[in-house]
């Protein structure tokens, strides 16, 4: 077993917590990891990375090789394009879907989609929504982490005992908190993989992610929703979306 | 017996250093070292003794103090802080220790957050002691042990040299159960080799010279340095410390192709290398930093008949780290596909938090300088050499610790005017006083701003010596008439008022001090969550 996992995000947005709950996990599942992150200047609102390889074997390298990299963690759009280089052609980029606008250049969103489309796996998740509904925004980074649960080679429960644990000092209903936040990510990820699975592209995943919240997905099956996005033009998607949630916007 | 512990390679070194019977740590923060400090105090705050110095100059001879009474002790810094531990470091090779003392040092190639990316293997030949380099987690917990049994042993400090991508990066290591106690009280009697008058030194210099062969026999035996002859292999890798993970990456899977002579303990083990050099017929040298073991290599006229790549040939890339990736270029071995760079992407800098001092400083400072027609603010290392960079482009220089207030005494000695500087408190106290002192007696006309954010910010908020009154007290001291040590309120409703304050003391020719005093906002963040916890 062997995995490259790319974390990414801005300073702040908590990616070396996920990388605890990562580590921990691989270690009680009796597998070797390396896991290197860069401190101090990257903090300030800076872009921060962290490489995690985890793997049945020992492990050489600290860093990821280019191209071998299997899943692209990002907690922000524009850092997960940052590191297109390190995935490997069956590697799976799992983003959020909200960007961090802290500098004056920022790319049009629609660009940094584009870019997206060249990427044979691409799963983007509205973080934003699924925290909120866990009880708090600041899970957000435990929502993508869930997002990626079911392409980590781990066991579930291992991973959720660790989300538990990393929250424990803060008390029962942080830990529920950011473990509800955990499940809602990996649910929305499973959703979108079997959609995707049905024959709809990144613009209509994206749509969905940006959408629906755990909840409202379970309005229709997979396929249905993939057949409802295949039989209607984008632009009449939304209101599609809303007859069938019978609801205005989830968010 | 071992357990597994989840350390960063930092960890590991503090966790090996006090159970290998640890009694004091020394040092001042600096990435990538800080952690190493930080978890000596997590791990034994009651057991070992851990306060930061104001330097890493006055952290070494500390160290070298507690090595003196008997004890073991380890002082730890960031490559450039051995450039200011230099002088003890130098001639506590020529002195010898007590008690095992070791050097730590955390180098930062690709300069991640550091001035340069000098290469701390330099300075362990310079001194003529061992160092020892390991290249993962596990080699960096079990080989300090080692470093103190060989300092007691050799009687000379030893240095552990680690890079950022060893010290910052976490990997499970099995640490032992059963601890060493600590060394017991036991001053050293002996007035001849601590006092290095002419007559002492000589005769401790002839003896570190004498040790080298048994530096050098320690390095042919010990199992760090690993010779791998491969019948007909052609290449031969000699590699050292965390390259060597970069190596078995890529050769791991089919080593037949090298013979490889791993170093991980220095000096250099010139027996194994011979060894190697004759039965290849080309070689090629893969060491994190500049080439050391490349340089000695070659000498100055190179190998006959056998063709030695690396930095100095452009095999690699002499500056920036290694990595898996240009390490197997340098092997020759397949790239693998990648794909290409996105085309959209912007560069995100670190910035000055929202609502930081430093900015509100900044922004009075830049609107009174524009008013004079040539005026320069030299800068120094903290969160504020941010200032340097857009929206502020506030400050001109950046060079070292303390530099500012010395860069502008020079400055001013020239004839610039107005010359102002910023460093920050815990910056001041660490090299900017004696600068200081030199204006107060020349009353130069130089404008010091230190900004006091009460903690050393960049690296983590450590604990800071000259904050607030304390601060005031020290400046005073120095003799400044206290109608030109003036302290100021960095925020936004203060803005005009401090412009007038700052356009005044920028006019005035003779030597002013402005203590912009404000807490870092993160620090405020700390000392609220510790309120929380008692």
């Amino acid at each position: 077993m062997q995995k490259n996992i790319l974390l990414a995000g801005v300073g702040g947005q908590g990616i070396l917590s996920q990388a605890f709950v990562m580590c921990n996990a691989a270690l009680e599942e009796g597998l070797n990891f390396k896991q290197a992150e860069v401190h101090g200047m990257a903090q300030r609102g800076g872009a921060v990375q962290s490489n995690l390889r985890i793997s049945s074997e020992p492990i050489m390298s600290d860093l990821i090789p280019r191209g071998t990299c299997d899943i692209l963690l990002s907690v922000e759009p524009l850092e997960a394009l940052r590191y297109l280089d390190y995935l490997g052609k069956d590697g799976t980029i799992i983003t959020s879907t909200k960007p961090f606008v802290n500098i004056p250049n920022y790319p049009e969103v629609e660009t940094i989609w584009a870019e997206f489309e060249k990427v044979p796996h691409v799963i983007p998740v509205n973080a934003e929504i699924l925290a909120k509904e866990a009880g708090s925004p600041l899970s957000a980074n435990m929502v993508m982490l869930g997002a990626a649960a079911p392409f980590l080679g781990l066991k579930i429960e291992t991973l959720e005992n660790w989300v538990r644990n990393l929250w424990s000092a803060k008390g029962d209903k942080v830990a529920e908190v950011n473990a509800r936040a955990f499940h809602a990510g990996r649910e929305m990820a499973e959703f979108l993989t079997e959609v995707k699975g049905h024959g709809v592209g990144l613009k209509g995943i994206h749509f969905l992610a940006d959408n629906l919240n755990s909840e409202t997905k379970k309005s229709r099956s997979a396929s249905e929703w993939a057949d409802l996005l295949r039989s209607k033009p984008e632009a009449e998607w939304i209101e599609a979306v809303q007859v069938v949630t019978g609801a205005g916007n989830p968010t | 017996m071992r357990e597994t512990s989840v350390l960063l390679g930092d960890e590991a070194v503090a966790l090996g250093a006090i159970h290998a019977g640890l009694s004091g740590v020394y040092g001042y923060p600096g990435t990538p070292s800080t952690e190493i400090f930080e978890a000596v105090q997590n791990f034994a705050r009651d057991s070992v003794h851990s306060v930061w110095s104001t330097n890493e100059k006055v952290g070494y001879e500390e160290a070298l103090g507690m090595s003196y009474a008997g004890k073991r002790a380890m002082v730890t810094m960031k490559h450039v802080g051995l450039n200011v531990a230099a002088d003890p470091f130098m001639n506590s090779a020529i002195t010898g220790v007590n008690g095992g003392l070791v050097a730590a040092v955390a180098d930062d190639p690709s300069m991640h957050s550091s001035q340069n990316e000098q290469d701390s293997r330099y300075f362990a030949h310079f001194a003529m002691i061992p160092c020892l380099e390991p290249g993962t987690q596990q080699e960096a917990y079990d080989m300090v042990r080692y470093a103190f049994e060989l300092s007691e042993v050799m009687n000379v400090p030893v240095m552990l040299r680690v890079v950022t991508r060893l010290a910052h990066s976490r990997a499970n290591v099995q640490v032992l159960k059963e601890h060493r106690e600590q060394n017991q009280l036991d001053p050293s009697t002996d007035w001849t080799k601590w006092t290095l008058l002419p007559m002492n030194a000589r005769k401790s210099y002839a003896k570190l010279v004498e040790s080298q062969k048994k530096f050098l026999e320690e390095s042919e035996s010990t199992t760090f340095n690993t010779l791998n002859i491969v019948d007909g292999a052609e290449t031969g890798i000699i590699t050292s410390g965390i390259a060597a993970n970069y190596v078995f990456e890529n050769i791991g899977a089919d080593q037949s192709k090298f013979s490889t002579l791993v170093i991980k303990q220095y000096p250099i083990p010139i027996e194994k290398l011979k060894v190697l050099v004759r039965n290849v017929k080309e070689i090629i040298v893969i060491e994190e930093g500049y080439p050391f073991i490349e340089e000695r290599l070659n000498g100055l006229l190179g190998l006959d008949e056998i063709e030695v790549r690396g930095k100095l040939t452009g095999d690699l890339p002499r500056t920036g780290e290694l990595n898996p990736d240009n390490v197997r270029a340098a092997l020759r071995l397949g790239a693998f596909d990648v794909l290409p760079n996105s085309g959209v992407m912007a560069g995100r800098p670190p910035q000055l938090c929202k609502g930081c001092p430093h900015a509100d400083t900044y922004n009075a400072l830049n609107e009174a300088i524009k008013e004079f027609t040539d005026g320069r603010i030299f800068g120094d290392i903290g969160c504020y050499t941010l200032g340097a960079l857009p929206p502020y482009r506030a400050i001109e220089s950046c060079v070292d610790m303390g530099a500012s207030i010395s860069m502008a005494n020079g400055a001013a000695h020239a004839g610039v005017r107005p010359v102002a500087c910023a460093i920050g408190d815990s910056t001041f106290t660490h090299s900017g006083m004696t600068p200081l002192l030199d204006a107060a007696k020349a009353n130069t006309p130089i404008t010091v701003f230190i900004m006091d954010n009460s903690t050393v910010a960049m690296t983590g908020g450590q604990p800071t010596y000259g904050s607030g009154d304390g601060l005031r007290q020290i400046v005073e001291g120095f003799g400044i008439p206290t109608e030109h040590v003036i302290t100021i309120d960095p925020v936004p409703k203060k803005h005009e008022e401090n412009v007038e304050i700052i356009r005044r003391e920028l006019a005035y020719e003779g030597l002013s001090v402005i203590l912009a005093k404000r807490a870092c906002i993160e620090e405020v963040k700390r000392q609220a969550k510790l309120a929380k916890k008692s």
